[in-house]
């Protein structure tokens, strides 16, 4: 039975819904596609579904992924198209394909748009010298370097903004939350806004 | 809708979900195109109002005009109401973004009376006029239907017209007829009088009302010649022609009913003397199990649901349900669609058909025997012995169930300490019959629901008061007391809630000043226990010299004028009084279908012929 991998967006309204949400909603897509989906055994079957990697609540994704399963080999084609009428407000499903072997998200690739006065060097410079910011997670608080987690593609300023493009890790145990960029900053951003550009996988 | 304009708010609370609209299946509306805007508000947070199947096939109704567009807005938590108050932004639509003041009509459902003052945070927050008689020209006019419009009055001088009875085809007429006033440019107050030509339309505002010095209702009569005495409900008679919504909107967001909703019937055969529902809906009336079931597959494939309710009163009392159930499970097994029957009452074949429909999930067992001993189920007319509800239980455990809910009522009239007592001991008898065979597994888990009766206008027991707090309390810690084993769990509601509901259920014009200082006060989401501010209530019935009591805990005279009693739902007045007074002698009254009693209903139907027997000769 062929694994699907599907890339789509979650753009617009879509920013303000939630993961889980989002989960089910993806779910209910597969089952109002008519494809001959897989659903898991037991006391509460749901079609088998993946998605790669949480997205918070307003950020936006231009290539976010989810894989499932059906239970017959279809033109891939066909597959798209009918997830393509199936699909919600907000998103479109952008490329599908067969893939042999899931492989684990390794590092997103995002777009982060400060409204601030912060130019470009100040922001190099400060990845240079370290950005402290206390990290939340499950143990607790601490702080925590994000600088080296950063990989900086490009920083550029136009009108009251600065664009800054960045590699962060996304796998099981190296994750970086891209709204820690701006926080750093704290009062300095006015307004931000972040999209996901890409996944890269292992 | 332009979400940028309210991105500053949507970052800042807690569920941005629910003020965004724009789910599957949901309208992008052409406000350019629409001749009347109409949006529709359900006075409850998104998740509570996107479940109200009425409000799906109403706005569908409107929809289908071709003249109107309708959209809808939701009762906003207090994060968001802050957001919008500090942002100086109106309450909006959800398609279109705007604000509800840019509305033709603007009409509220009302279905439970703690929704009464969100209904004017609504307005307030949406910038209209709060009172009907502040409101003019342009400004929308406001209406409101549902179970609760049956007592409008604690609402009516805030609500221009109330719509009485189901609304398919009266609704869209009267969209029709402010349509056409308003594109000639009739008065408000011309619009407001036709209204009341219309049938099944009450305009508050033309019939003036005079007390007795006790409080109670003088007087009640029209103050414009022309304008009806009486209002008369509005029913569908053939629930098969009628327009049903196959394509509804589907929720990112978790909503309380989240799946299809299938409507089987509307009304009721029992007549359980408690029950507004059960006498409002009448006559009963059944849609075909091919209409449904062609209904049902739609609305599935359309949505992508894993579910399909049969939301009915007492659903088991349908004519054609096997044909259904078998017609559903013909497809919806293969889907991995589950059926639910979430309104079951225990007889003879339940346990066969829930083993029938819950082969793809295995849901939880509900059953509201009401109350605890024989006298007092055959007070409140709960045709339904303890032999039946032993054999159903046994049977469920025998099934392999191993918890069940129970839902009881206390504070009924005619209630005394052994009724309460009696609860205990039939959960408790409940409890041994599972242990009386060997069970593998898990123990078993009675759960027993308690709430407080509160008397309802267009019931038996209307005239009945209800227990005060301190009463209610005493017999919930009496139960509580009863109990003696960890295997049943013991809830019971706030004997608060229930008193300020009562308040509302049987009040009058004259509870209006204390809606308005509510609102003034803030109160809002009074569903809501962490909103729920008795003590907040108290003081604007004190500060406006009203005595809650008058409302909630007097025995209303049988020959009293009720504030209620202008509308007609084909049930008469005579039909309630004598059921309130077998009631006290503690007789039955049987089912419609196995005898007649001749509630009036009748003449709603088409050739006055009750449906109810109508279909008992087809099936015989």
């Amino acid at each position: 039975m062929p694994d699907v991998r599907v890339v789509f967006t979650k753009t617009g309204t879509l920013r303000y819904i939630s993961h889980l949400d989002l989960q089910r909603a993806i779910a209910r897509l597969l089952v109002r596609s008519g494809l001959p989906i897989v659903y898991t055994e037991g006391f509460n079957p749901h079609p088998r579904l993946n998605i790669a990697l949480p997205l918070s609540v307003y950020q936006e994704g231009e290539r976010e992924v989810f894989d499932f399963r059906i239970s017959e080999d279809l033109p891939i084609s066909s597959v798209t198209e009918s997830l393509n009428k199936a699909v919600f407000p907000g998103s479109r499903i952008v490329e599908a394909a067969y893939i042999t072997g899931k492989s684990a998200p390794r590092s997103a690739v995002y777009r982060i748009v400060m409204e601030t006065d912060i130019g470009e060097k100040e922001f190099s410079a400060a990845l240079d010298g370290g950005m402290i910011v206390t990290k939340r997670s499950k143990s607790g608080e601490k702080e925590v370097d994000i600088a080296p987690m950063i990989k900086l593609l490009s920083a550029r300023r136009e009108g009251g903004s600065l664009t800054v493009k960045a590699e962060l890790p996304a796998s099981g145990n190296d994750y970086l939350n891209p709204s820690y960029i701006p926080a750093y900053f704290g009062d300095r951003i006015k307004s931000v806004r972040i999209v996901r550009e890409n996944i890269n996988f292992y | 809708m332009d979400l940028d304009r309210y991105s500053e708010l949507l970052e800042a609370v807690e569920k941005p979900g629910r003020y965004v609209g724009g789910e599957f299946g949901s309208l992008i509306p052409d406000p350019a195109s629409a001749e009347l805007r109409i949006c529709f508000c359900f006075p409850d947070t998104y998740e509570i109002g996107m479940s109200n199947l009425g409000v799906k096939i109403l706005a569908d109704c409107f929809n289908k005009t071709g003249f109107a567009v309708c959209e809808r807005s939701y009762m906003p938590w207090p994060d968001m109401k802050e957001q919008l108050e500090k942002h100086k932004i109106p309450l909006y639509a959800l398609e279109s973004g705007d604000p509800l003041c840019k509305f033709d009509v603007v009409a509220f459902t009302l279905q439970y009376e703690l929704s009464y003052t969100n209904v004017l945070q609504m307005l307030a927050l949406g910038n209209i006029p709060l009172r009907s008689d502040k409101r003019s020209g342009n400004d929308p006019i406001i209406i409101a239907g549902g179970p609760c419009a049956y007592n409008p009055e604690p609402l009516a001088d805030f609500i221009d017209i109330f719509s009485i009875g189901e609304g398919e085809e009266a609704l869209v007429e009267l969209a029709s007829f402010i349509n056409e006033s308003r594109k000639k440019g009739v008065p408000r107050e011309d619009i407001l009088f036709g209204a009341s030509q219309i049938k099944g339309f009450y305009v508050p505002s033309l019939y003036s009302v005079a007390y007795n010095p006790d409080g109670t209702l003088a007087s009640f009569s029209p103050n414009r010649e022309g304008v009806p005495a009486t209002v008369e409900k509005r029913i569908i008679t053939d629930l098969d022609s009628v327009s049903f919504p196959r394509r509804c909107a589907v929720p990112f967001l978790e909503t309380v009913h989240d799946r299809v909703m299938l409507e089987v019937f509307r009304g009721c055969l029992r007549g359980c003397r408690f029950c507004q529902a059960g006498m409002i809906y009448r006559p009963y009336r059944e849609k075909s199990p091919e209409t449904l079931n062609a209904d049902a597959k739609e609305a599935i494939e359309y949505s992508g649901y894993s579910e399909v309710a049969l939301t009915s009163l007492s659903i088991s009392d349908y004519s054609g349900l096997p044909r259904l159930i078998d017609d559903l499970l013909a497809w919806t097994d293969g889907k991995k669609v589950n059926l639910s029957l979430p309104s079951m009452r225990i007889d003879s074949f339940y346990e066969e058909l829930l083993q029938k429909v819950s082969s793809v999930r295995k849901s939880g067992l509900t059953f509201a025997p009401e109350a605890g001993t024989q006298r007092m189920r055959d007070v409140i007319n709960k045709n339904i012995t303890e032999d039946e509800i032993l054999l159903a239980c046994a049977r469920s455990f025998d099934n392999g169930r191993n918890s069940l809910k129970l839902y009881f009522m206390n504070g009924l009239p005619t209630e005394t300490d052994e009724d309460i007592k009696g609860i205990a001991a039939l959960a408790q008898k409940i409890v041994d019959l599972f242990y009386s065979k060997k069970r593998y597994g898990r123990g078993v888990t009675v759960t027993v629901s308690v709430s407080c009766f509160v008397p309802k206008p267009f019931t038996p027991f209307q005239w009945e008061a209800q227990d005060t707090i301190e009463e209610l309390e005493r017999k919930q810690q009496l139960l509580k007391s009863e109990i003696k084993t960890g295997k049943i769990s013991y809830k019971y509601h706030d004997a608060r809630v229930s008193r300020v509901e009562a308040v509302f259920a049987r009040g009058d014009r004259k509870l209006c000043r204390a809606m308005q200082l509510a609102f003034e006060r803030g109160i809002m989401l009074d569903g809501w226990d962490e909103y729920f501010d008795y003590d907040k209530w108290m003081q604007v019935f004190a500060d406006c010299g009203i005595d809650p009591s008058f409302y909630a805990n007097r025995e209303f005279g049988r020959d009293e004028l009720l504030p209620w009693d202008f509308i007609d739902i084909g049930v008469t007045k005579r039909f309630l009084l004598s059921e309130y007074s077998r009631a006290h002698s503690s007789l039955t009254t049987p089912d419609c279908r196995t005898k007649c009693s001749a509630c009036g209903a009748a003449k709603l139907c088409r050739d006055n012929k009750c449906v109810c027997n109508d279909r008992r000769e087809q099936n015989a």
